[in-house]
Parts: C-alpha cells; structure tokens; sequence
C-alpha cells in the first residue's frame, strides 16, 4: 500500500470515529427532543403530577432537582476551593501532593450507586435522618467534589509564580496573595468545574434515589429532613410504567427538561471558560 | 588650607550622607537541594546608590538579590547560612516579619507582573495592605507615584482602565510605581529591563538614576553597557562567588583581577 492511501486511510478512519461520535450525540437528543417537545406545554412545567405521574406535570420534580444541586453547589464550592488553594499553594511534600491526587481521583471514580448506598446507610440508617433532600445535596456535593476540585487547582496552580512573588514582594501576606491574587482567577476555573459537575450530578438517579427523593407527593420541603421529587428519579418511575402511552409520553417529556437543564449548565460553563481569560494565557 | 578644609569637609559630608551601607550580606552561603548556589558572599550595599550586580547567567545573581527580601523563602529546598544585616538587624532572626522587611526592601521583577485589575488599584495593591487609605490618599498615592516613574502624562485620564492594556515598559514602569507607593528604603530590581525594548529600556534607566537621590538601588543585570550607563557601584560574580567589587570606573578601568577585565572587556567568564 502506497504511503499516500495509508494517509488517506488514516485520516479517514478517523474522521469516521469523530462522525460516530457526533452522530451518538446527535441521535439521542434528537430522539428526546423529537418525543419530548410533545409533551411540553405551560401546563406540564407548572403543574403538579399526579397517577404517578402518568398525568399532570413536573413542577415539583423539576424544583426538587434544582433545590438539591444548588444546595450541592453551595456545599463543594467552598469545600472545593479551599482544597485546591492548599494543594497548589501550601503542599509542597511532593509524596502528599501524589497521595491527595490519588484520592481525589479515587473520589471521582467511585461508582454512583455506591455514593447512594453509603448516604443510605450513613445518613438514612446510622444518623438517621430519614429520607432528606439535604442529605441528597451532601451525597452529590461529595460526588461532584472531585470535578470542581481539579478544575479550580488548574486554573490556581497555572498562574505564574511571578505573579505570587510581584504579591509577596510588595509585602503583602500570603493569605492576601492568595485571596486578591489567586482566588479570583481561581474562581472561574472552580465555576467552570462547578457547573460541568452540576451537568452531572442533575441527571444522576442513583445517589438521590434510596436518600432523597419521594416518588409522588412531595411538594416544597418544610424541613433539611422531608424529601422532594427530582427529575432523574421521576423519569426512573415513569419509565417503569412504560406500558401506559401517558406515562411514557410524560417520560419523555421530563427527560426532554433534564436535558435542557443539563445542556444550560454546560453551556454556561464553557461560556464562562470562554469569557475568563486567565493569567497564564496572556 | 582652604582647600584642604573644603576636602576634609566634602569628605565628612560625603560620609555623613552615606555613613555606611544600608544593607550588608555577611559570609553568605546559599544552597538549592544541596548545591552550592551562593558561597560565602559578602556584600555592601551602599546607601543612596545604583549597585550593581553584574555577571553571567548562572553565577547566582538572582539568588543573591532573592535573599535581601527573602523572597527565596519559597523557594523549594533552600537552605541558607551566614546573615544579611538590614540597618545594623539580621532579617534572617526568627521574629522579623517578612511583610515588614518586604515594605522596607521593595523589589520589581524581569518580568512585568501586573495584576488583573485597573491601573489604579495595581499601584494601591501593596500600600493597602499596610495601611488604610481615604479616596483622596488613594489618588493623591497613584498621582505621586504614577509621576514618579513618569507614567502620570500617559495614564492619568484612564486610571480606571485595565493595567494589561498598557505597553510592556509601561507596565514595567507601573510594576515600579506600585513598589515606591509601599514607600521602602532600598529597591532591588532583578534584570528589570531584560523584557523590553530599548527604548522602554532607556527609560527606565533614566528613571533609576533619578530614583537613587531618595532610594538605595541594588540592581541585577547581564548587560554590561546597561551596566556602564547607569551604575555607582559594581558588584562582578561568577560561579557563586563575588570575584570583585567597588566603584564603577575602578572596576572598569582598573580592575585588579585578571576575571575582571576580561569580562568587563569581552563579556568573557573563564571563572
């Protein structure tokens, strides 16, 4: 085989892979949007569910969703910062800095079921809280940890020494080079984590479903300790009725939600991403 | 007799006006993950000077004038021994504060740091942190500065804009300006114009030989004619040691050591 159809078989191949890829993407949200736009109207987002869900709306699901990932932001953002300003700027033990990846990879590869097994018995059981959206938003702040974590030490520990040494020389302390200095061009980096880890933790079913979520009924939470409804969970139920045309037309319906709500939080991140421009890069 | 009294009266002035160095290193050794960086420098850093630090690349400048505001305390596996004296006090004791010392000995980098916020606020970054300023201080503060290293005309109607808007050798200029606002006593500048283009350069050599009248200079560079144009004082290391030190004319006209000369001369270290 000539040098020149080698190329072109290479560079084929791999245009296939990429089309592939694309077309996976492209099909599925197809498919949802096509089955799903169906059963969207003003009253399926603003209305309660009722049967089970095979008839009203999704309001509740859809509050309860946002209610435990905005919650879940506020707990690992923080929690996420901190960790990442004392990885890049105070651990200097080069044995410590090799363990604290380890575990924040191990964190991150954890299977999601799991997360929701350990909040059933930790929180549900040994703590016993009962079933609660806020134990809910630990769970999945704790998942989206590692994501945020990583994203927020890149951007802090990718800004150039001179900049921490111009801040020190001019006598300024270093919790103050670190709050004028590198949290804000932190920050944007943990933004950008903070919101592809909301992407996922939207649509995960299996932290939330045995600790947080009830299947009909819930309405706004009184309490940390009453449980919602989500949309994952809600879809999982409806799904199980698929043999009733209203209940899986609803399930498309809400997975159609979910998919915007995940779409929106990507969308966001890389609009932030693009619009901070950090230091490193100027 | 008159004019032997006008000499010895020159002479006591003279010494009265630079009594002696602000700034010593005594039997300084510095090592980086056990290797010798610095050996057993000592150096005087005389008051209201251009002190110069000159040398090739390697010969441990940068560490040296990294250890007068100890800045090289974050640097990774350094170890040093012997002592810096700062107006008669070692500012290697256990309880001097290195946000004083760094207030005192201010220092400007190679590299233009300016941070990411307006022009303004770059040149209150540092004072701030020492002291509280009214809004007449903050601009009375960036007014005086801002003129000080001749960046007032170009700036002084867009204070509000962001600092990476301004030229490399502006914000050299900046970088300095934000510096003297902290208001210290000596300025240590590490190759301050080895970014820029000559004519930046040039100005901020103008700039540093009006500075010395108020400040005490301690200036690292490699540029030999930069050396020539600008400094009091010159301070010739190699390999970790300083070979020679003194006046400038002694130093390029008469040097005693053999290394001296051929550097000064063909920018040539066999050391």
């Amino acid at each position: 085989m000539s040098r020149i159809l080698k190329n072109r078989l290479f560079s084929g191949i791999s245009w296939i892979s990429l089309g592939i890829c694309c077309l996976i993407l492209v099909f599925l949200i197809a498919v949802i949007a096509w089955n799903g736009i169906k059963a969207i109207n003003f009253d399926f987002l603003m209305s309660e569910s009722r049967h089970f869900g095979a008839s009203g709306g999704i309001y509740y699901q859809i509050v309860g969703s946002l209610l435990m990932v905005l919650v879940a932001a506020l707990i690992s953002l923080p929690l996420a910062l901190g960790t990442a300003v004392y990885k890049s700027e105070y651990l200097k033990n080069s044995k410590l800095q090799m363990l604290s990846d380890s575990l924040i990879y191990g964190l991150n590869g954890i299977p999601s079921i799991v997360f929701g097994l350990f909040g059933l018995i930790f929180f549900v059981n040994i703590l016993n809280t009962g079933i609660s959206w806020f134990v809910g938003s630990v769970i999945l702040a704790f998942m989206i940890l590692p994501t945020i974590v990583l994203a927020s030490y890149q951007s802090i520990n990718s800004i150039p020494d001179h900049y921490r040494e111009s801040a020190l020389a001019l006598g300024m302390d270093k919790w103050r080079v670190i709050t004028t200095v590198l949290l804000p061009q932190g920050i944007s980096g943990a933004v950008t984590g903070l919101l592809i880890g909301l992407a996922r933790a939207v649509g995960e079913t299996a932290p939330i479903m045995f600790i947080a979520t009830a299947y009909s009924g819930a309405r706004y939470p009184d309490s940390l300790l009453e449980p919602v409804a989500a949309l994952p969970t809600h879809i999982l139920a409806l799904a199980q009725q698929a043999t009733d045309p209203d209940a899986l037309q609803a399930a498309w319906g809400a997975s159609f939600v979910l998919i915007c709500l995940v779409t929106l939080f990507s969308i966001s991140a890389l609009f932030i991403r693009k619009r901070t421009q950090i230091l490193s890069e100027r | 007799m008159s004019e032997k009294h006008s000499t010895l009266k020159l002479i006591q002035n003279g010494l009265s006006k630079h009594p002696e160095s602000v700034l010593k290193a005594i039997n300084l050794s510095v090592w980086i993950n056990d290797s010798l960086i610095l050996n057993d420098i000592n150096l005087y850093v005389k008051r209201n000077r251009i002190n110069c630090i000159i040398g090739p690349s390697g010969a441990g400048k940068s560490t040296l004038i990294r250890s007068f505001n100890r800045i090289n305390d974050e640097t990774d596996g350094l170890r040093a021994k012997g002592s810096i004296r700062f107006n008669g006090s070692d500012i290697y004791d256990k309880d001097v504060d290195t946000s004083w010392l760094r207030s005192r000995i201010g220092m400007v980098f190679q590299k233009p740091a300016v941070f990411p916020v307006s022009i303004k606020a770059n040149v209150l970054m540092g004072i701030r942190h020492h002291r509280k300023l009214t809004r007449l201080e903050e601009l009375q503060v960036s007014e005086k500065n801002l003129k000080a290293v001749s960046l007032w005309a170009e700036v002084s109607h867009r204070l509000d804009d962001k600092a990476s808007s301004l030229s490399a050798g502006q914000q050299q200029r900046l970088c300095i300006a934000r510096t003297l606002a902290v208001e210290p006593r000596v300025i240590l500048l590490d190759e301050p114009t080895s970014a820029l283009d000559p004519v930046s350069s040039k100005s901020i050599e103008d700039l540093l030989i009006r500075m010395k009248q108020n400040y005490t200079i301690l200036f690292v560079t490699h540029n030999i004619p930069q050396a020539r144009r600008i400094a009091d004082e010159l301070i010739f290391m190699c390999d970790g040691k300083i070979i020679e030190a003194g006046p400038k004319k002694q130093l390029f006209n008469h040097p005693r050591k053999e290394a001296t000369k051929k550097y000064l001369g063909e920018d040539i270290c066999d050391c």
